[in-house]
């Protein structure tokens, strides 16, 4: 089990950028490679239209609502948030996306994007030129079928949130949802950082930012959690999960 | 004046002019967002200005705390306040002070709970014991007097008016001939029992002459004193002994508290604010603390940002300094480092200490023998950054 603490970087995650045959070993798409065995030429062909961008400052747009779309990124280091901005002018938080995730999914069925995606912290891009990879993808069924699992797994995060839970049941399974992430990313599932300030938790939980912090106040008295600074332990994760089910379910 | 500033690390001297009030209000934002904000511990340090110009300086004082406490989110805790020594000779202002402290309770949420401190260092000023009751209706608990003013009187007066905890300061110069001539000072203060005692050299060099802390510590211990560390003693049932037991102690510019983890915004000329990672300074000259104010702005003038290195250096020096350990497995969760290869040459530089067995080794923590407790401030130094050229002092002051 990884004991590398979200956000620091693993050398193993690091150890290669990729090569003309292998990908960042935390990107999305190096699943693509390893579970369908493609072909030299594929990989290539696949390889050559990615971009790497960054740094990217923190409270940096990546792309804003509007934007033509033309790319979908994978996070390689740092968290994007994405969110809209609503008639009122009240900004909406619609997910966080760490290393290895893919940000600009949900633009895919339009021309523009939809939201906006911002830099929590420093952040690193692999970008795909969307146009190019969609061409690519008729050409290869395993790339099809990935694109179409990140783009349903995208959508089941923002619906899983928008059912009526209470404070604990929202905040339990932010956690555990979170943590389940990050471990499949090669990192601690026990102890990582929140990257992200407590009022886009509190936004993307429909909550007060007060009320973010009280509930975890009380898992940490209760012993389910120790906060230290930015840092989360999941002391009781059995315990948080049991109280997430209610989210986690759907 | 700052007693305890030439402990603390980052040491003021890392301060720069390079941030400023920008840095300071978005430092403050920051810290809102961290998933459970930091509690605040407020101290006040009023300039020693002249009594015509006493008035539009609180005044001031007024609008700097409005300045900062807007800039706060509702549920961040005050569990502290102090104010700070107005050396001035005259008539403590007890009407204005008053006034302070209602003007922090109106603009910041201040903690209910018993365990709540604010506390007034009186300073050279002149005190009556009727000021006491207007304090403690004010909600001070906690008072500290210099040496020389503490008396019987302003003691039952205090007790009366429930002020839970009584401090007491005393100075002494390490130029003196003998170590003896504080002992009248500290056994005349000793009978009246304060709560808690700083007994303090007045030399600003960071070293000590070894034979007083010793001589002064046995005297304190056997007047059934705690030792809670360098100056600083307190009575076994007074939080400060209760939160060194619990290991809940915190150091900070204005001494110990039993707060640990607070975030600390100081008010007033000189003041030091240190929230989450960044730390700074106000104006030091009341002229230009005046001038910011005035003009609308906060008064920060230098800080700055601790680095990771800062942080964990930090962190150890607070250990040393509150539990007179170093918890190397701590440390090294905390700050994602292997501690031993991290510090190698401030473990070198502590070589004779390991070998007078003043300084013990168990592995996942080294632990400072009580006989060495009147080098910890030494022992700490060792570990600040970049002072190799200058740590060949412990050594010296070993061989003394």
């Amino acid at each position: 089990m990884s004991t590398t603490v979200f956000p620091s970087i693993a050398p193993e995650l690091f150890r290669s950028d990729g090569d003309e045959f292998r990908f960042c070993s935390t990107c999305a798409f190096s699943e693509v490679c390893t579970a369908e065995g493609l072909d030299k030429n594929a990989l290539r062909d696949l390889h050559m239209l990615v971009d790497h961008v960054g740094p990217f400052a923190p409270g940096t747009h990546i792309f804003r609502a509007g934007d033509a779309f033309d790319a979908i990124a994978a996070v390689r280091s740092g968290t994007v948030k994405t969110s809209r901005v609503d008639r009122e002018g009240r900004e909406q938080v619609l997910g966080f996306h760490i290393p290895g995730e893919i940000i600009g999914l949900s633009a895919i069925d339009g021309e523009r994007y939809p939201s906006n995606a911002i830099a929590l912290d420093e952040v690193q891009l692999c970008r795909f030129s969307f146009p190019k990879i969609a061409v690519l993808a008729t050409r290869l069924p395993g790339l099809q079928k990935q694109l179409f699992r990140l783009l349903s797994r995208d959508i089941g995060h923002a619906e899983r949130l928008s059912a009526h839970q209470s404070a604990d049941e929202r905040v339990a399974g932010f956690l555990i949802e979170l943590s389940g992430r990050l471990a499949a990313r090669g990192f601690s599932a026990r102890r990582f950082q929140l990257t992200m300030p407590r009022t886009d938790i509190a936004n993307y939980l429909r909550l007060a930012p007060e009320t973010v912090s009280r509930v975890l106040r009380r898992f940490q008295d209760e012993d389910r959690i120790a906060v230290r600074k930015r840092e989360v332990e999941l002391k009781d994760a059995a315990g948080l999960k049991t109280l997430a089910e209610a989210m986690l379910r759907t | 004046m700052l007693p305890a500033s030439r402990d603390l690390y980052p040491p003021a001297t890392r301060f720069h002019t390079g941030v400023g009030e920008a840095d300071l209000r978005s430092a403050i934002l920051a810290s809102n967002d961290d998933p459970i904000p930091r509690q605040l511990a407020i101290v006040l340090c009023p300039p020693a200005s002249s009594a015509s110009e006493q008035e539009s300086d609180f005044a001031r004082m007024h609008r700097e705390i409005d300045l900062v406490a807007r800039l706060l989110d509702r549920d961040r805790v005050v569990v502290e306040l102090h104010v700070e020594p107005l050396d001035e000779g005259r008539p403590l202002a007890v009407a204005l002070l008053r006034e302070l402290a209602e003007a922090i309770q109106l603009q910041f949420h201040l903690c209910n709970a018993p365990t709540r401190e604010i506390s007034l260092d009186v300073g050279s000023c002149l005190l009556k014991p009727a000021d006491i009751g207007i304090l403690a209706a004010s909600g001070f608990n906690r008072i500290v007097f210099a040496a020389d003013q503490l008396e019987l009187s302003l003691l039952d007066a205090a007790r009366a008016a429930g002020i839970r905890s009584i401090g007491a300061r005393i100075g002494y110069s390490e130029a003196q001939p003998s170590g003896a001539a504080i002992l009248p000072t500290l056994d005349a203060a000793l009978a009246l029992r304060p709560d808690r005692l700083v007994v303090q050299g007045i030399l600003p060099d960071s070293r000590v002459c070894p034979g007083w802390p010793e001589l002064i510590r046995t005297r304190l211990q056997e007047a059934g004193y705690v030792y809670i560390g360098p100056d600083h003693y307190a009575l076994p049932h007074d939080e400060l002994a209760v939160a060194s037991r619990t290991a809940g102690l915190q150091f900070g510019p204005h001494g110990y508290t039993p707060h640990a983890d607070c975030d600390l915004l100081g008010f007033g000329v000189g003041a030091i604010t240190r929230v989450g990672g960044f730390h700074s300074q106000n104006a030091s000259d009341v002229t230009s603390w005046r001038n910011a104010l005035d003009a609308g702005h906060l008064p920060a003038q230098r800080g700055c940002h601790l680095t990771a290195d800062d942080e964990l250096r930090a962190d150890l020096v607070q250990h040393l300094y509150c539990r007179r350990v170093i918890a190397i497995d701590e440390l090294e969760r905390d700050h994602g480092v292997a501690f031993r290869r991290y510090f190698w040459q401030e473990l070198a530089q502590l070589a004779p200490c390991f070998t007078l067995g003043l300084v013990v080794d168990h592995g996942n923590r080294i632990e400072v023998c009580s006989r060495a407790w009147p080098w910890l401030r030494n022992i700490a130094l060792c570990f600040h950054a970049g002072i190799y050229d200058r740590t060949d002092q412990l050594g010296q002051d070993l061989r003394h």
